[in-house]
């Protein structure tokens, strides 16, 4: 299988926002260092409700007891982490374009984790998956200078990529922000220069016609309640350590990510972005599009 | 009801809009909604950050979009300013 070219935000632009130091994330996210909405149901603390997302996306994905699975976007490594540890999975491959999550997992030593930095679209197993998660990741898959039918065609092609590597009935297990009430014109930016360069967030109804005739979806939730609250807590905790903070990263970025989170919350809270998650299953036979 | 902890805030509410506006806080319509004024996410924030300032307790601008004017948000702090006083003792 030959490499795709990237649709989305490069590796430089990952690493502006994910390699700003482990030492960083680690003062105010939970203790798995989980970088994505969490799943409050019935939760009250951060690393609860962060563990029952992942446990959320195992089941969704069917990854309980498999051989292989994949984690696109795999951040510092959580779910590859409960997958081998608790979930029974044998060899777990995550994919992240950033290189300091990367040595983080590397250095865990895990059993059975295995990470790459590789974009999904360079990426090639020798093997195929029996089943795939990505959360956080795809927000990344295209950016903001795309026209709108390149930008579906990069969705696409990762819907293909993730077609071909399951197998029959396998599933994706998916979770993004998503473009709620508002659109493209609406992405502010100070998000667009100083949080997360070449991004840009998907429609839902961008992500059903990229997967037409890929897939069918399953199951959606539309958890963008539960995004306000993480949100607010990361802040709470980068507050409460701020001191710490800036003694790591600098008094300015530490005011750009507390300005981040507290009008994510905001957007999270109006309705202006949704935060979906989705279980894909792949369809055995697709048919051509027309 | 008005309680006088609801009347200071409602003023000082009304001050620092009438300063973000440029008009005197008489003219601020209290009743108005936030957004009436074209305060966006990014005032909302600032608003939320020099209020829990003012009143020494920590806000979430989410706040301002539950309780969108200044009489309703002014109403709705002091009604919880109590409880979130025994939060903060209890921190302490």
């Amino acid at each position: 299988m030959s490499a795709l070219a990237n649709p989305g935000a490069s590796a430089q632009a990952i690493q502006f926002h994910y390699d700003i130091g482990n030492s960083f994330y680690n003062l105010w996210l939970d203790r798995s260092l989980t970088y994505s909405c969490a799943l409050w149901d019935g939760h009250d603390t951060l690393e609860a409700a962060q563990m029952a997302k992942i446990d959320h996306h195992i089941e969704k994905s069917g990854a309980r007891g498999q051989r292989r699975v994949l984690d696109i976007g795999c951040g510092w490594g959580a779910t590859l982490h409960r997958l081998v540890q608790t979930a029974g999975v044998v060899q777990a491959t995550g994919l992240t374009l950033a290189t300091q999550q990367s040595a983080y997992i590397a250095q865990q030593e895990w059993p059975g984790v295995d990470v790459r930095v590789e974009s999904w679209s360079d990426h090639s197993p020798a093997m195929p998956y029996d089943a795939i998660i990505s959360v956080g990741a795809f927000e990344h898959f295209a950016k903001l200078d795309q026209s709108p039918e390149e930008k579906i065609e990069g969705y696409r092609g990762f819907f293909r990529r993730c077609h071909e590597w399951l197998p029959p009935g396998g599933c994706l297990s998916l979770q993004t922000m998503s473009y709620e009430n508002s659109s493209r014109e609406d992405f502010s930016p100070f998000f667009a220069s100083q949080i997360f360069p070449e991004s840009d967030l998907p429609r839902l109804s961008e992500i059903a016609g990229a997967s037409e005739h890929l897939f069918e979806i399953v199951s959606l939730r539309n958890d963008r309640h539960h995004y306000a609250r993480t949100s607010l807590e990361w802040r709470r905790r980068l507050l409460q350590r701020r001191a710490e903070a800036v003694a790591l990263v600098g008094a300015e970025a530490v005011a750009r990510y507390d300005k981040y989170l507290h009008l994510w919350a905001i957007g999270f809270h109006t309705g202006t972005m949704g935060l979906l998650r989705l279980q894909l299953r792949k369809l055995e036979t697709p048919r051509r599009l027309h | 009801m008005s309680t006088q902890q609801q009347q200071d805030i409602e003023n000082w509410l009304a001050d620092l809009i009438g300063e973000i506006l440029e008009m005197p806080p008489q003219e601020v319509d209290r009743t108005a909604r936030f957004d009436r004024y074209g305060l966006d996410s990014v005032a909302a924030v600032s608003v939320s950050v020099a209020l829990g300032e003012h009143l020494g307790r920590e806000l979430d601008a989410t706040v301002i979009y539950d309780y969108p004017t200044i009489r309703k948000l002014s109403q709705h702090l002091a009604e919880t300013a109590k409880a979130a006083e025994a939060a903060a003792e209890a921190q302490r």
